[in-house]
């Protein structure tokens, strides 16, 4: 043991040694280097491990869920096309449901009679807020013409808001050609 | 006695690396051991030698580690490869020497390992390394014996392939 000591001490302090020697001092500065290694202390604790992972887990759920639900939402909201909207009236106002209506074809194919339960629907009228009816069906005159009277009741009102503004349609004439003119403040009576 | 602890604890983390070449792994079974002997700290009193004790430990749940899962060895032999790839590219910049005496080393026996790690590195007396392994004193010492002679053989190999291969360069 203390010819290694000595043996080590020498090849630690001399600096200058002949090259085949030169091995056995980088063979002691190693052990010297190996005594040296230490521990490593690990600073994440499991604490703050199990944390990330509780939030790595919240955060793919959350995801998930996302993802999901932008799947899923345009799929349930379509547009109905506007002749569906109007057959949804008509069934309406003769007052059969859409979920009856559905019911009805889900029904098994025996008890179903033949094609004169389902008469074909035609067209009555070129407005756009025709109506379909099946052709059998007698349609009264009157309830044709409340249909279309309610279809045609907003374009009434244009009417009445164009006559309101028809008056202010001179004012930019009477700006442009009568800059000065005073225009005298006329008291409004109460309409009789 | 908190230095001494601590020093006794990096003991068993050199141990534990110089079989295993693994960091983490090492100083997962240091922390094992030093779990173990304080729960039997009631007992430590009583035993001949507890550091050869701690060391027999240290050894035999290495072993285990390295014998218990053929696919852990072959990660650790992964890991050791990828250390040794990566260090090479360090290789000029750091002491060829030393990397040499490394591989060296670790291509000794575990028994080889232990003895010339207790040692040359931590300075053991032979009889404290024979109780550690539980073999005679005289066994330990050719143990250490063919160690030594078989890191030098591997030095002086690598010396004489450099020599051979700065020959052929300059002619």
């Amino acid at each position: 043991m203390s010819e290694e000591m000595e043996l080590k001490n020498f090849f630690h302090k001399t600096s200058i040694l002949p090259d085949e020697w030169k091995a056995y001092k980088s063979l002691f500065t190693y052990f010297e280097n190996e005594s040296a290694k230490k521990i490593p202390i690990s600073k994440k604790t499991h604490h703050q491990k199990n944390f990330w992972w509780i939030i790595g887990i919240g955060l793919s759920t959350a995801a998930t869920f996302l993802l999901l639900f932008t799947i899923q939402l345009p799929t349930t909201q379509k547009e109905l096309h506007p002749l569906a909207v109007i057959t949804k009236q008509h069934d309406s106002m003769y007052g059969k449901s859409v979920l009856q209506k559905k019911s009805e074809t889900k029904k098994p194919a025996k008890k179903e009679e033949p094609e004169k339960s389902k008469p074909a629907r035609t067209i009555i009228g070129d407005h756009p807020s025709t109506i379909l009816a099946f052709k059998n069906e007698k349609v009264s005159n009157s309830n044709v013409d409340n249909t279309i009277r309610n279809s045609l009741a907003p374009l009434d009102k244009m009417e009445d808001i164009n006559q309101a503004l028809q008056k202010f349609k001179y004012f930019d004439l009477m700006n442009k050609y009568l800059p000065n003119l005073t225009i005298p403040v006329i008291k409004e009576e109460p309409l009789k | 006695m908190e230095i001494w602890q601590n020093t006794f604890r990096d003991k068993l983390y050199r141990l534990a690396l110089r079989l295993l070449n693994s960091s983490d792994d090492a100083a997962d079974i240091a922390q094992d051991v030093w779990l173990k002997l304080w729960q039997r700290k009631e007992e430590i009193p009583k035993l001949k030698n507890a550091e050869a004790f701690a060391f027999t430990m240290t050894r035999n749940l290495c072993l285990d580690v390295l014998k218990s899962a053929r696919l852990k060895n072959e990660r650790l032999d992964q890991k050791h490869e990828n250390s040794l790839s990566t260090s090479n590219t360090d290789l000029l910049e750091r002491n060829e020497q030393s990397q040499l005496i490394h591989q060296a080393i670790n291509n000794l026996t575990e028994q080889q390992k232990t003895v010339i790690h207790l040692r040359d590195v931590e300075g053991y007396e032979l009889s404290e390394i024979a109780e550690t392994l539980n073999i005679s004193e005289n066994n330990t010492k050719v143990i250490l014996c063919r160690a030594r002679q078989n890191v030098r053989e591997a030095i002086l190999n690598f010396e004489r392939h450099e020599q051979e291969a700065y020959s052929g360069f300059t002619r």
